[in-house]
């Protein structure tokens, strides 16, 4: 026997909702850019909107990623920024090694694949996935401090300084791998059958497992494709200064984290949009941008990017349960 | 409370209306969840509250609860204007309600559920004295034997039910409201929670009983109240009522045959098992069903009719013997997937742990186990979605214009449709389904019984394991009768009593010993 109450609430078809949480965020992005513009000029410049999309690019690419581990019910995972942080450190190791450009990224892609798997597998058999990617996060930064000594790794390359800083029409590169990489998880979200099968074990695992789905094997791939994301950000990060960083990877899984929950993705899994996680990426990148150029010290920053996902992630609850009541 | 003190403490004589709703009126946005309904009760009587899902019972409920303000309509509460519209004043009037889900917290003991609202004493809170103040509640709802310390997550599910009505009654409520106390137990179990109903009532409790279980109504209740569509219809006794009358009067429309006709002839041998065991069936199980056939398991709860479906279905780790579908073998490693590509569907007894996903649209709850055919080569493809959903949708009766709704949202009857229906895409040669309408109100159970009959002359074998015996009785072709892992026999169903399917699968003679 349910309650007519919840009823109501239930048998509004979620496309609406789905679109309204868009506008929402949307709107955000509006408002905060008219704002900065409206009183900084300088804010508005095209320049700088490619220097907003660049910064946006970072952890919007590794949040497509992420999403994946939301929507299929994994929570989230706090290896990504570390696991981004080893791809360049590897990748940069290989070079100093003599190898080639591709030959080292595809010997660091294997190892990123295979580091994404065994997460998958740990946490498919039952594990806590916050508290398995912590570990496994803790054990990358430390097998990176512990091969380069702590210290940045040089790479000279051609190829690897274009990446970093090259710019097609006009586009940092960055800018043009976000946009590839939300394309690309939108229409594996949406389009693929692995797409629909990482809806519903997020849904719940125990009815996709009872309707014959292999959900370890789901969960395992979905951890690859996080840390293949991260692995992208790791090489652009390296790339922009032409040396791998073992430090400033900190802030990663926050800001990853932080744009997955602004686009309105449940944390219990199930639901999510890739596209929505693009927004509030952008949204994050905008709204610190403007406070640079304001010059406000890092604390001011921090408090009140805190402040605005505290306030559109409760925003998106109550305009949820305000259309059904 | 000891009895003799509630019954001072009311001051009243047995059969005076404690309680008088009229005209009670309760929308949300447009949907009119009560219209005008009326309701009465007196001292010292069980009032069964009848209907249908979303007939209104739980938005009463609620309401007497103080959990819903009602529209309008008038309560009167020993003949006295009572104005209701939260739990304090529900408390006030003394009402209390024990909710469906049980709401007892298991890491606390007995006492202290017991006392969850308040302590009834000033002064240091210490374990002997809540203990001592606990014993006369355990005692009034049978649980004697019980050391209010016990803590309560080491109890059976019977136990807690009784603890969470003894926590009513520490609140001195007079008016008690039961919402399906019995539907989460087992048979044994059910009996102890009726005694006890019976036993309050005479105590001078007036109880609002609300089940689907029509069987008990005839036992523990004095007069029935129904609601259909939001409207009551006058109170009836229960001696002036048959079964039959009480279900049309839920349904609104004469009770056609429950259960459809019987099969006429059975073809080859669809599925057979010999000496299967599992971790759950230690002994050696034998289980043969024929094209066409609907063989019913009857057990109680864990007598292990449905760890025998979980065998067959490869959710189970099959240790010993061997299963054919077709005259095929299933391999060593027997597993859900490998089951499913030979044909055999499984639909589970608990449909919202792992029978449907409840935040999902019905469309894809029903090509959750066909995503092979609907996304040839990897990707979704439209059309056959929408396919398969409109043929699944016509096959099983589910609302086409629905299928965008999540399916949580529909009735537990539209639930079980969706949970069976969604096995139609991968065209199961053995269906098994576990307690196919748990849940699931009278009218749609004849629905799926017709369902399950229809597939079965189309040329599956189904096999169901049920603890209703009325439902094994009348939808079955043979029942298996099952008792502690064992099968007890194999039997005709026309040709045996209810009672003796009873005997079966509780063996009350070695239960007593």
């Amino acid at each position: 026997m349910s309650d007519s109450a919840m009823q109501i609430s239930q048998i509004h078809p979620p496309r609406s909702r789905r679109l309204l949480k868009l506008i929402l965020l949307a709107a955000a992005v509006v408002a905060l850019v008219a704002l900065g513009g409206w009183f900084n000029p300088a804010f508005l410049t095209p320049e700088n909107g490619l220097a907003i999309l660049r910064a946006a690019a970072m952890s919007g690419i590794v949040a497509m990623g992420a999403t994946f581990i939301t929507i299929s019910g994994r929570f989230f995972s706090l290896a990504l920024g570390q696991t981004a942080m080893f791809a360049g450190v590897f990748m940069a190791v290989l070079m100093a090694q003599g190898l080639p450009f591709g030959l080292a990224v595809a010997v660091m892609l294997l190892a990123v694949v295979a580091i994404g798997a065994v997460q998958g597998a740990i946490i498919s058999m039952g594990a806590n996935p916050i508290i398995t990617t912590l570990g496994a996060g803790a054990l990358l930064a430390g097998l990176a401090g512990l091969t380069t000594g702590g210290r940045n790794i040089a790479i000279e390359s051609a190829v690897v300084e274009w990446i970093g800083n090259g710019r097609i029409l006009g586009v940092p590169t960055q800018t043009w791998a976000f946009l590839v990489s939300v394309a690309v998880a939108w229409w594996v979200i949406n389009k693929t059958r692995f797409g629909r099968e990482t809806i519903l074990i997020g849904a719940n695992r125990a009815t996709a497992g009872a309707s014959g789905l292999n959900v370890s094997r789901i969960t395992i791939l979905v951890f690859i494709i996080a840390s293949l994301a991260a692995a992208m950000m790791g090489v652009f990060e390296a790339a922009q200064f032409s040396k791998a960083r073992v430090a400033g990877f900190g802030a990663v899984d926050f800001d990853v984290i932080a744009a997955v929950l602004i686009g309105g993705t449940a944390i219990q899994g199930g639901k999510g949009s890739p596209f929505r996680a693009a927004l509030g990426a952008v949204f994050i990148a905008t709204l610190q941008n403007y406070m640079l150029l304001l010059a406000w010290s890092s604390g001011v920053r921090t408090l009140i990017t805190g402040a605005f996902i505290v306030l559109i992630v409760a925003g998106f609850h109550i305009a949820g349960r305000r259309k059904g009541a | 409370m000891a009895k003799a003190d509630m019954m001072n403490m009311t001051g009243q004589g047995p059969g005076d209306v404690v309680l008088e709703m009229k005209g009670i009126s309760k929308s949300f946005g447009a949907v009119k969840a009560l219209r005008g309904v009326d309701f009465e009760l007196r001292k010292g009587e069980v009032m069964a509250l009848l209907g249908e899902n979303g007939a209104g019972k739980s938005t009463l409920v609620k309401v007497l609860a103080g959990l819903h303000t009602p529209d309008s309509g008038e309560t009167r509460i020993d003949g006295k204007p009572f104005s209701l519209g939260s739990a304090r004043l529900s408390h006030a009037a003394s009402i209390a309600v024990a909710e469906q889900e049980l709401s007892v917290i298991g890491a606390l003991s007995a006492a202290e559920n017991i006392f969850l609202g308040g302590v009834p004493f000033r002064g240091p809170w210490t374990r002997k004295r809540l203990a001592k103040k606990a014993r006369p509640y355990l005692e009034a709802v049978g649980l004697h034997h019980l050391d209010p310390s016990t803590r309560v997550e080491t109890l059976a599910v019977a136990e807690r039910q009784l603890i969470e009505i003894a926590r009513l009654l520490a609140t001195d409520a007079r008016i008690l409201i039961l919402d399906e106390p019995t539907a989460a137990l087992n048979d044994s179990d059910i009996e102890r929670v009726k005694a006890m109903v019976v036993r309050l009532a005479r105590a001078g409790h007036s109880i609002i009983y609300v089940t689907h279980r029509l069987g008990e109504v005839f036992e523990i209740a004095d007069r029935i109240t129904t609601l259909r569509s939001g409207q009551s219809s006058p109170p009836v006794n229960v001696s002036d009522m048959t079964l039959e009358k009480v279900i049309e009067k839920m349904i609104g429309r004469p009770l056609e045959e429950m259960f459809p006709h019987r099969a006429s002839s059975l073809g080859a041998i669809a599925l057979e098992m010999q000496g299967v065991t599992t971790p759950a069936l230690p002994l050696p199980q034998n289980l043969q069903v024929r094209k066409g056939e609907i063989l019913g398991i009857a057990g109680q709860i864990g007598s292990g009719s449905e760890a025998l479906l979980r065998a067959i279905a490869g959710a189970d780790i099959v240790e010993g013997g061997s299963i054919e579908v077709h005259g095929r073998a299933f391999p060593r490693a027997h597993s859900l997937p490998e089951a499913m590509k030979r044909g055999v569907a499984y639909c589970s007894s608990d449909r919202k742990l792992d029978g449907i996903f409840a935040e999902l649209p019905v469309s894809t709850n029903i090509i959750s186990p066909s995503m092979q055919r609907v996304s040839p080569g990897g990707l979704v493809n439209r059309r056959r979605i929408r396919a398969l959903t409109a043929e699944v949708s016509s096959q099983m009766a589910i609302d086409g214009s629905r299928a965008e709704y999540k399916v949580g949202a529909l009735s537990g009857g539209n639930q079980q449709k969706v949970a069976l229906g969604k096995w139609l895409g991968i065209a199961p040669r053995v269906l098994l389904v576990s307690e196919p309408t748990r849940g699931v109100d009278v009218g749609a159970r004849a629905e799926i019984y017709g369902h399950l009959r229809r597939l079965a002359e189309e040329g599956m074998a189904i096999i169901f394991a049920s603890s209703d015996i009325d439902e094994v009785q009348g939808l079955a072709d043979r029942v298996v009768t099952m008792y502690r892992g064992r099968q007890v026999r194999v039997v005709d169903p026309t040709r045996v009593t209810s009672h003796e399917l009873v005997r079966d699968i509780t063996h009350p003679e070695e239960e007593a010993a």
